[in-house]
Order: C-alpha cells, then structure tokens, then sequence
C-alpha cells in the first residue's frame, strides 16, 4: 500500500502500546505522543488502538501504490501530497503512485512553544502489521511486533487495513492538542510530576531547583529516555537501591545529578532512585518535546493527575462528537 | 422559548443547509427537522441576513469582478492553521481553485476554506480569531 522511499532512521509502526506484559519483562513501546495517534486514528474512523507510523527524523517520504486514504498528525512537517501543500493534524485522500514527504519541522514558522518533534501517519483502517502480545507496537529491545520488530526503511512496503478510495469525508483538520490544553510556566511548555518513592530523600534545595528552574532535554534523548540537564539533584545521603519494576514516566537521579525520564520504550525495571513520575496526562507533551528545548515541572497530586486524565477523555469526546456529526452531515450531502 | 423566538430560529435556518437543529437550555429543549429545499414557502429569508450579506460586500476594486470565498459553516474564520506563523493566502496571492485559503474552526474541528475558482487575493473580509456566520463572505478574490 505503501512503500517507504527514505532511510527513515527510526521511523516505527506504533498503536497505543503493549499493555500488560510488564509482569513479563516486556516494555510498553507505543507512540510518544498517545493524542497524536488517536487523532489521526479518530479522523479516519479507525479504531482508536490502530498502529501508525511515528516518524522522528526527516524528511520522510512514501509512496502509495494503491488509492489509500491517510490523516498526518503531531509535528507541522509541511507534508506535502506530490506538490499539493496539506496542513497538519489532518485527514486526506492519496491516489495510487502519489508521493507524501514530511519535512524536518523546523523549516515552517509557528510559535515555539507549539513546536514539536515527531510526526505520525496513519493509514485508513490502520496498518496492517501482526498483533504481537496483544499489540502492534514495535518492541525496540525485543525486536518483535511492528513491522518485522525494527525500524523501517528504505524500501518496505506496508499494508493498510481499508484501502481505497474512502467512504468517510476527508480533508479536514482538528485543532492541534497543544493548541486546545496549553500547559506553560514563565513562556516554557510545562510537564506535571507527582513525587516518587525516594523525593523526600533528596536535599530541600534540590527539591526546591526541580520545581523552579527550566531543564532542557539533551541529545541522549530518544524513545527510551530522556537525559535533562539542568541543577544538579543531590540526595541527602547516598542511596543503595535494589532493582525494582519502573513505567515510563518515571524520573530517575543517578549518581550524576541530573534526572533521566524512562520514555515508551524503558525497560521494565531499573534501581535509580525515582525522584517523580510525570503524570499520564502529560506523557504526550514530554513526547514531543524537541531535543534542545526546555521544559518545567509543576508539582502535582493524585487527585489533579486523575482530573487531568479527565481533561483528556473530555478532549477525546469532543472530537469524536464533531468528527461523527460531520460525518454524519458528509453522508446526507 | 416563545412562538416569536421559534419564527425567528426557522428564519435563520431558511437560507441555510442545516436540516436538523437540536438546542439545548436551562429551560428547554428543542428539536427542529426541515428538508431544505421543500416546502419554500414555508419559511421566510428574514431580511435583515440579506441586508447583513449585502453589507460586508466589500468595495475596495467596485469595477473589477470579485470573487467571494464564503463561509460553508458557522465557525471562527481562521487566516492561518494554528501551528503556523504565515496566513494560507496572503493578500496578493495567487490561488488556484479548490487550493485552501483560510479555515473555519467548528469546535474541535478545523474546516478547510477552498478558492471557488483561480484568482489573486483582494482582501480578507473578516479578522482572524472573528465569528464568521454561515454563507457570511470572507475571502474577496480577483478572478484570473
């Protein structure tokens, strides 16, 4: 359905992840940006678990060789249809040898704190890769599920689950996440963290820089994790700690002082001290913030985390009605 | 919700396409069905939306013909996508027909506004951010 002209380096089949496997070892994978996927999934009527592309590096092009309706979301990468310009965060239709190349996000001027590092392509109906343990997320580490369990590259093709031509409307758009729930602190985009385990074993200066000083994301940041540099974090006295089982999201200190955040493809377990946990609701803005950006922690509590989950379901629903009610108007016309 | 408010929603809706309205109030709730191209005379275009329309014709070029992009929903007319620093067609443009323009956000949604034919861009009819009434003229176009 489609064939990938560019060494993507990186680019990976995602869905929502590999949940439940923990027990066993095995990591949750899944896209970086969750909101990302799902509206791309949502725009194109797919089921909201459907794997897509994730794409972090570029340019990225591939070639339809088939009719095939698809929806790019995540970063602006000036996509374009052949030579048609289209607009991010939206839904079109390809015909058969048309070629889609997303550009690096950086060549398209917009406001920096709404700038973000990965794109996703989905297909109509999803792609079509095996379900591997419940999931079609390529596990890095294992190299299993996605496609043949790697990264793609030149040359592969992939198999959407509906191709065609599309029955459902295509070329619109949804307002981009970032845009509808901004989250910033002093002009940086802001994560929110519940404290962890050993928090309190960390000095009150320490504790205090975490909340209050910007940290930026390095270059050894990838899908596994995320090296921040900033104020060093000193713990009160040194900590032996046993390995234990960690989720992404996790904030680690090693013996370095400087934070690392278990990202989708962390491994299932690590003996760091775990000074927080960036909050569920909050995975998708951390997944997309660019290496060499900064970002803040807002400090925040189990009730607020579950009320920002909220947020989401809120959000997704909001979606949904419109992109139904359209839908619906679309087979009346 | 009175006979007169009712008369006044069925004016509203006459010379639109919507064909079913649902509102919903503290008060009541009200649902309105219509085919939109039967029973005409049933309903009256309320003259003050012709007046409206007429009004926000522009008059910068009144010799030259004018193309008009129009709003196909209610929504806030968007000059430019926002993620984006620079307006989709820029005064002085070229556009081809069916190339978008500008967008209607409708809620979550993001409307594409299409160039009804190939022409040059006049003038933006209506600010960015601005509520733009269904049918109400955004985009003036000089057709080439």
């Amino acid at each position: 359905m489609i064939e990938i002209l560019s060494n993507s380096a990186l680019a990976t089949v995602q869905d929502q992840g590999r949940l439940g496997s923990l027990r066993y070892g095995v990591g949750t994978s899944g896209a970086m940006d969750p909101l990302a996927l799902l509206a791309a999934n949502l725009m194109l009527g797919n089921d909201e678990n459907a794997a897509a592309i994730e794409v972090p590096v570029f340019p990225f092009q591939v070639k339809f060789s088939a009719d095939c309706a698809f929806a790019i979301s995540g970063a602006d990468c000036a996509a374009k249809l052949d030579d048609t310009p289209l607009l991010p965060w939206s839904v079109y239709q390809a015909r058969a040898d048309q070629v889609l190349r997303l550009a690096p996000p950086q060549s398209i001027a917009g406001p920096a704190t709404l700038r973000s590092s990965r794109a996703y392509l989905a297909l109509a109906g999803g792609i079509d890769v095996p379900v591997v343990l419940e999931s079609r997320a390529t596990q890095m580490r294992g190299n299993f599920g996605g496609h043949e369990g790697r990264p793609l590259q030149r040359g592969d093709c992939l198999r959407a689950l509906e191709p065609g031509i599309g029955t459902r409307p295509v070329g619109f758009g949804i307002v981009p996440p970032a845009v509808a729930m901004p989250l910033q602190v002093d002009g940086i985009n802001a994560i929110r963290v519940l404290p962890a385990a050993q928090y309190e074993n960390f000095t009150e200066a320490s504790r205090t820089a975490f909340w209050s000083t910007p940290w930026k994301i390095t270059a050894q940041s990838d899908r596994y994790g995320y090296r921040l540099a900033g104020e060093n974090i000193v713990p009160i006295a040194p900590m032996e700690i046993l390995s234990h089982g960690i989720v992404p999201g996790v904030i680690q200190v090693p013996h370095g002082g400087q934070p690392i955040i278990q990202m989708r493809d962390a491994q299932p377990s690590g003996g760091y001290p775990k000074f927080g946990t960036v909050i569920d609701a909050d995975m998708w803005r951390l997944g997309q913030a660019p290496i060499g950006s900064q970002i803040r922690f807002i400090e925040t509590s189990w009730d607020a985390a579950i009320a920002a989950l909220a947020q989401l379901q809120d959000w997704r629903a909001s979606v949904q009605r419109l992109i139904a009610l359209q839908r619906w108007s679309y087979g009346r016309a | 919700m009175n006979v007169v408010q009712l008369r006044e929603i069925f004016d509203w809706l006459a010379p639109t396409s919507i064909c079913e309205l649902e509102l919903h109030t503290a008060q009541s709730h009200l649902r309105l069905r219509r085919e939109p191209n039967a029973a005409d005379n049933t309903v009256i275009v309320s003259p003050n939306i012709a007046a409206t329309a007429a009004a926000s014709a522009p008059t910068a070029v009144p010799d030259a013909p004018q193309l008009l992009a129009k709003a196909a929903y209610v929504g806030t007319f968007l000059h430019r996508h926002p993620l984006r620093d620079e307006d989709l067609a820029p005064t002085g443009s070229t556009v081809k027909a069916g190339q978008v323009i500008g967008l209607l956000q409708v809620g979550a949604l993001l409307m594409p506004l299409e160039a009804p034919a190939d022409g040059i861009v006049i003038e933006h009819l209506v600010k960015h951010g601005s509520i733009a009434g269904y049918g109400s003229a955004l985009i003036a176009l000089e057709p080439r």
